[in-house]
């Protein structure tokens, strides 16, 4: 009798210790966009550009679902492109996050964020809400949309006051390729490599 | 955003006066309008139902003439605004720039109070009245946002969501002149606004004159930081603002409510397969 109960405790105590514990990647997607957020606050931290920019691609490959957003801004306009033009707007796409988002996390100015609830949209996804919050300026929603893939958890896209920034990107580049084409989509891509370096640093 | 009921009032001074101009006020308009319909981007062909959704997502039919407008209100915030803005910053310090921010959110009240109760939002509208109360009196006037400090914060209503929440439609995308972003609803809803503030009827004109000015300067300087990276970020700055316009919009109507949320297929390696066929985003 006393040993079932011991057993029963140790049996419900493995089912209910937190993902963390377990050593593994986060099941819970409130977890996961904590750890994230205290990463990129890490990463912004980090003095050295250099190695700021590395650490941030690996919380990128990490905390996103890249190719999957990539696939979804592009639309049906997908089918259209050839496998060569798709192999290049995939890694054009990539770099284009990549330059957008390190240059944006240059230089930590204080902010701290604050998890305030999460809402489940499917057995798939959920919203992960959160408030950022910087010295001398209004605070910012933020709302993480998180994704339970075959890689673990990943966001696939990020709501900043009610604006989608997969559906603004979708947006963009639909119009793009409406007046230039998916070469001039790509054109412009490949152009906007080259210019932020030079502008921010 | 006084300028369009500052712009009628003189529109009508004008006729009033010189009843010849008309002439020169019709002539000019039609030439507009035929100008207009030659603007209008053309509609994909109607046997491409995924092309033909999203000419209705976007929703630009005028897009040439928008682009020419965003074109000229880049040149008049680039040469005016935005320099304004910046002197603007320079020149007063943080402290007295909050304060006059303050004071134009108080003088906005009741345009934000005449929509909550035109949406019949009680909650919202009592919020307004205390703000009002306290900030007009403990915050000298409103330069100083006592109410917020007491948990009362502060949100903004226009007669353009008023208009969406009882059940209009946005209609086409519109780039007024110097106003940016708009569509018919909220190009009405900006003339109604002015209707609806008390200043507009009691206010001598270059007070009203200046309150525009100072408005339009503070708003800009608030988004400066925001714009100036959209901007950077953008490689077609325009259909991003179009974007963020629409979804902006939704979220002042919604008051921060749960955005709508769209399908977004996982990637599959299936090769052709196009699994979001059917999702729309604008």
């Amino acid at each position: 009798m006393t040993r079932s109960i011991v057993f029963g405790l140790f049996a419900a105590f493995i089912a209910f210790s937190p993902a963390t514990a377990q050593n593994g990647p986060a099941t819970d997607p409130v977890e996961f966009v904590r750890t994230l957020g205290d990463d990129t606050i890490d990463v912004m931290r980090t003095t050295d550009t250099k190695v700021r920019r590395e650490r941030f691609q690996v919380v990128l490959d990490q905390g996103f679902a890249v190719d999957t957003i990539a696939r979804f801004v592009i639309g049906r306009y997908w089918r259209a492109a050839n496998d060569e033009q798709r192999r290049e707007y995939m890694r054009l796409f990539r770099n284009f996050v990549l330059l957008t988002y390190a240059a944006r996390l240059d230089g930590y100015a204080g902010q701290t964020f604050k998890l305030t609830g999460s809402v489940r949209i499917d057995d798939k996804d959920t919203l992960v809400k959160t408030i950022i919050r910087q010295p001398d300026k209004p605070p910012i929603r933020a709302d993480y949309r998180v994704r339970k893939t075959n890689d673990g958890l990943k966001i696939i896209d990020v709501m900043v006051e009610g604006v989608s920034l997969v559906t603004t990107q979708r947006s963009e580049f639909a119009s793009i390729i409406n007046r230039d084409g998916i070469d001039g989509l790509l054109e412009r891509l490949r152009g906007y490599g080259k210019k932020p370096i030079t502008q921010n640093n | 955003m006084q300028p369009m009921t500052c712009d009628s009032r003189n529109a009508l001074d004008a006729e009033r006066a010189d009843r010849g101009a008309r002439a020169f006020v019709i002539w000019p308009l039609l030439v507009g309008i035929a100008l207009l319909i030659a603007a209008c981007a053309t509609p994909p062909p109607a046997d491409d139902p995924d092309a033909l959704a999203e000419y209705k997502a976007t929703n630009d039919p005028l897009e040439p003439m928008n682009r020419a407008i965003f074109s000229f209100n880049q040149f008049a915030d680039k040469i005016l605004l935005k320099p304004l803005s910046l002197l603007y910053r320079d020149m007063v310090p943080p402290e007295a720039r909050k304060g006059v921010h303050n004071m134009l959110g108080n003088l906005r009240s009741p345009v934000t109070l005449a929509n909550d109760l035109l949406q019949g939002d009680m909650d919202r509208a009592s919020i307004t009245v205390q703000r009002f109360a306290v900030n007009s009196t403990a915050g000298v006037g409103g330069l100083f946002d006592v109410a917020a400090s007491y948990g009362l914060e502060g949100h903004r209503e226009d007669f353009g969501q008023t208009l969406a929440i009882w059940g209009s439609g946005e209609g086409v995308y519109l780039v007024l002149p110097i106003l940016g972003p708009s569509n018919p609803r909220d190009g009405v809803g900006l003339l109604a606004d002015g209707f609806m503030d008390p200043l507009d009827y009691v206010a001598p004109f270059g007070a009203l004159a200046a309150r525009t000015v100072v408005r339009g300067v503070d708003e800009r300087l608030r988004v400066i930081d925001t714009l100036d990276e959209i901007e950077r970020t953008s490689i077609d700055y325009y259909a991003t603002l179009r974007s963020l316009y629409r979804q902006r919009r939704g979220d002042e109507i919604r008051n921060g409510g749960p955005p709508p949320i769209i399908p977004i297929p996982s990637l599959s390696f299936e090769g052709d397969t196009d699994p979001d066929q059917l999702s729309r985003a604008d």
